[in-house]
C-alpha cells in the first residue's frame, strides 16, 4: 500500500523531522529540530551525551511522540502509518537489546520478517534465505545455530543489524524508499567490524535496486567524517549544523558540540577530514573546559 | 532482488529442526494419549485397558462389545470427567505461564509465583464465602458463572498489577516481579485467611480444596465451564506466538517491527488471566505447572512461541495427569490435594532455576 500523494506523483521519497519538540520533566530534550533523510544518503548524527540523539532516533522510529512538530515517513505522518505498514519501511537498530531467551541468531533474525508474513505465518523459504543472506551480509553466517545468548556483545550486534537488513531487504512495489536507523551500531565492535558495518550501511544506501536511506548515531569523529554523505550535529536539543563532512567537521564547531580542542587534518589518502584531539603535555585537554559528556560508557 | 538467490547455509540445519520440533510435538501427542488411558484405567477399581478404548468407543457411536456395566460407570461418570478437567487444567495453566513468561520476558514468572494464582483464588473464595451475603447480587446476577468469572477477574486484576509494579520503560525488572508476587502472595492470603475464618463448616470444606488445589470436584457441569473458558486462550495464544517470539527482543523493538505493543499486550494479559482464572474455579491453586513444563519444552525444542504454546498444552495436560494420578493412588483410599504434590515437584526445581539463574544472568 504505497502512499500515494493526491495527485499521482511519487510519495515523497524522504523520513522527516518538522518543527520537533519533546519535553520531558520541564527540560526541552528536543527544541524545533527539522531533519530530512534523503533516499540514497548516510546521514550521520553527531552529539555529546546527553544531546538528544537518541530522543530525534526514538521520534523518528515512532517508539516516543513529540509534543511539537511530527515525523514524516515517505510524505505521510507517522502516526496515520498502520505500525505492520510502518516496519516494512523503516527498520530500528538499537544499542541493546533484552533478550535473553536462547534463540539461534538465525531465529532472532528470522524475527525481522515478522511484518512481512501473516498473523503468524511461520518462515517460510523466502524468508529462511534472506535471514541466512543477512547474516552472511553482516559477517556472521557462521553463528546461524549459535544461541544467542552465548555470542558476545559486538556478535550479538551483528546478529541484530542481520535482522533489521532483513526486514528491509527486498525493495517494495514501486521502489517506495525504505529507512534504516542505527543507534549507535558500532558501540561494542573491533576496530575492523566498526568500519565493515558503516561501508555496508553506504553499501545498503547506493544499492541501486532499491531507494533506501540510512541514519546512524555514532560518536567516533572520524568514522563519520569517512563514511557519511552528510553530517548532522545535535546541542542541547538542537540542530547545530547539517552538511558534508568537510563543512560540518571544523575545530570550532567540534569545540562547540563537544567542547574539546582539535586539529583538522587531510586525511592522508582518503578524500575527508581527519581528527585528532589537541592533549597537552601534562595529559590534560586543551580545551578551556572538559567535555561535559556526563557518565562515560 | 539479490537475497533469493544466494546460498543458504542454514537452510538444510533449520528444516531439520523444524522436523524435529514437529516430531516432539507428536511424540507429547502420544504421551497424552497414553497418560488419559492410563488416567481413566488406574484407580480403587483397576479398570482393563480394553474396557476402558470399549467404553469410549462406544461413546463416539463405534459398534464394540458389551462392558461391565459398573466398569463403564466408574468411566463414565468419575474418571472420565476428572480427567478431562485434569487435561484442560494443565494446558491452561502451562500456556498461561508460557505467555505470562514471554509476556514478562522471564522464565520465572509463573502464575503461582507471581500471585496471579492468588488473586484468582482470593476473588473465588469472596464468592463462595460472601456469595450469600455481601455479594449475593453478584452470586444472584451470574449463577453458576459467577465462580469462574470471579477467579478470572481476580487473576487479571493481580496480573495487571505485578506488571505495573514490575515494569519500567519497556523493561521488566525480576527482582521487583518475584518481589511484587510475595507480596500480592502475602496480600491475597491474608484476605483468604480472613475469609476462612468468617466461613461456617461446609465452606470450610470447599476452602480447604481451594488452597491446596484438587481435581476431586471434577463433574461433567465443571468440565464443560472449563473448556468453554480455557478453550479461548488455548486456541487464541498459539496465534499470537510471533508476537510473543518479537515481545521478548524488547517492547520498543517489538513495536519496530509492527506490533501494535500495548494493544497485544493487553490481550495476552487477559487470555492468560482467563486460563489462570479458569483452571483456579475449578480446580484451586496448583502451583509450578506452569513453571516447570514451559522451561522443560525451552530445553528441549527452543523458545520459539510457535511450538512452545502447543507444546505446553500438551505437555502440561500430561504431567498434571500424572500428578493427580499419585494423588488418586499414592495412599488410597484417601487421596492428597494435587496443588502439594506439584509443589513438592516444582519447589526443588524452581530453586534450581535460581541457582542456575543467579549464575548466569545476575
Amino acid at each position: 500500500m504505497p502512499a500515494q500523494a493526491r495527485d499521482g506523483a511519487a510519495p515523497a521519497a524522504t523520513l522527516a523531522a518538522a518543527g520537533l519538540g519533546v519535553r520531558r520533566q520541564g527540560r526541552w530534550l528536543l527544541d524545533g529540530v527539522d531533519l530530512t533523510l534523503a533516499a540514497g544518503e548516510v546521514l550521520v548524527l553527531l552529539g555529546a551525551n546527553g544531546a538528544g540523539k537518541s530522543t530525534l532516533l526514538k521520534c523518528l522510529a515512532g517508539e516516543m511522540t513529540p509534543e511539537q512538530g511530527q515525523v514524516l515517513l515517505n510524505g505521510r505522518a507517522l502516526g496515520r502509518w498502520r505500525p505492520a505498514d510502518a516496519a516494512r519501511r523503516r527498520a530500528v537498530l538499537p544499542q541493546a537489546s533484552p533478550l535473553s531467551f536462547p534463540f539461534t541468531a538465525l531465529e532472532v533474525v528470522l524475527m525481522g520478517r515478522i511484518p512481512h508474513g501473516g498473523l503468524q505465518g511461520s518462515a517460510g523459504t523466502a524468508d529462511l534465505g534472506i535471514a541466512a543472506a543477512a547474516l552472511a551480509a553482516t559477517e556472521v553466517a557462521h553463528l546461524a545455530e549459535r544461541r544467542y545468548t552465548t555470542l558476545s556483545g559486538g556478535e550479538r550486534q551483528r546478529v541484530h543489524l542481520a535482522r533489521v537488513l532483513a526486514q528491509l531487504w527486498e525493495p517494495l512495489p514501486g521502489r517506495e524508499p525504505q529507512w534504516l536507523l542505527l543507534d549507535e551500531p558500532t558501540a561494542s565492535l573491533d576496530l575492523a567490524h566498526q568500519h565493515g558495518v558503516l561501508a555496508l550501511a553506504r553499501r545498503w544506501a547506493a544499492d541501486p535496486s532499491a531507494r533506501r536511506g540510512v541514519l546512524v548515531v555514532l560518536h567516533d569523529l572520524n568514522l563519520a567524517a569517512q563514511y557519511a554523505e552528510r553530517i548532522a550535529v545535535l546541542k542541547e536539543g538542537r540542530l547545530l549544523i547539517s552538511g558534508t563532512p568537510a563543512a560540518v567537521l571544523t575545530p570550532g564547531l567540534i569545540e562547540a558540540a563537544f567542547g574539546l580542542a582539535v586539529s583538522v587534518l587531510p586525511h592522508p589518502e582518503l578524500d575527508c577530514p581527519l581528527i585528532v584531539p589537541r592533549v597537552r603535555r601534562g595529559g590534560g585537554l586543551a580545551a578551556s573546559e572538559r567535555p561535559a559528556t556526563g557518565l562515560l560508557r | 532482488m539479490h537475497a533469493t538467490t544466494l546460498p543458504l547455509p542454514a537452510d538444510g540445519h533449520i528444516l531439520h529442526r523444524y522436523r524435529h520440533r514437529r516430531l516432539g510435538l507428536l511424540a507429547l501427542l502420544a504421551l497424552v494419549c497414553a497418560v488419559t488411558l492410563l488416567s481413566i484405567a488406574i484407580g480403587p477399581v483397576n479398570i482393563p485397558l480394553a474396557d476402558v478404548l470399549r467404553t469410549l468407543a462406544a461413546q463416539i457411536g463405534l459398534p464394540v462389545g458389551e462392558v461391565a456395566p459398573q466398569h463403564e460407570a466408574v468411566i463414565l461418570s468419575i474418571r472420565l470427567p476428572r480427567t478431562l478437567l485434569g487435561l484442560l487444567v494443565g494446558a491452561g495453566l502451562a500456556v498461561a505461564g508460557a505467555a505470562m513468561q514471554g509476556l514478562f520476558r522471564n522464565p520465572l514468572a509463573d502464575p503461582g509465583l507471581i500471585g496471579v494464582s492468588a488473586g484468582a483464588a482470593l476473588a473465588a473464595v469472596s464468592v463462595i464465602v460472601l456469595g450469600g451475603t455481601g455479594l449475593a447480587v453478584v452470586t444472584e446476577a451470574l449463577g453458576p458463572f459467577s465462580l469462574p468469572l470471579a477467579a478470572f477477574a481476580g487473576g487479571l486484576g493481580t496480573t495487571l498489577l505485578v506488571y505495573r509494579l514490575a515494569s519500567a520503560g519497556g523493561r521488566t525488572s525480576v527482582t521487583t516481579l518475584l518481589l511484587a508476587g510475595i507480596a500480592i502472595n502475602a496480600l491475597c492470603g491474608a484476605g483468604t485467611g480472613l475469609l476462612t475464618y468468617l466461613a461456617d463448616d461446609a465452606q470450610l470444606r470447599t476452602l480447604t480444596f481451594w488452597s491446596m488445589g484438587s481435581l476431586g470436584g471434577a463433574t461433567w457441569p465443571a468440565v464443560g465451564s472449563a473448556a468453554l473458558l480455557i478453550a479461548l486462550p488455548l486456541l487464541a495464544l498459539p496465534f499470537l506466538a510471533r508476537t510473543l517470539n518479537a515481545l521478548l527482543l524488547g517492547e520498543a523493538e517489538a513495536g519496530h517491527l509492527g506490533i501494535a505493543v500495548q494493544q497485544m499486550q493487553r490481550i495476552i494479559v487477559a487470555l492468560a488471566a482467563l486460563a489462570v482464572g479458569a483452571a483456579v474455579a475449578v480446580s484451586g491453586v496448583i502451583g509450578f505447572i506452569g513453571l516447570v513444563v514451559p522451561h522443560l519444552l525451552r530445553l528441549a525444542l527452543g523458545p520459539d512461541h510457535g511450538f512452545l504454546l502447543p507444546g505446553s498444552a500438551l505437555l502440561g495436560g500430561a504431567l498434571l495427569l500424572l500428578a493427580d494420578l499419585l494423588a488418586r493412588t499414592l495412599v488410597t483410599p484417601a487421596e492428597l490435594p494435587i496443588g502439594i504434590l506439584t509443589a513438592l515437584l516444582g519447589g526443588p526445581f524452581f530453586l534450581a532455576l535460581l541457582l542456575r539463574w543467579r549464575r548466569t544472568a545476575l
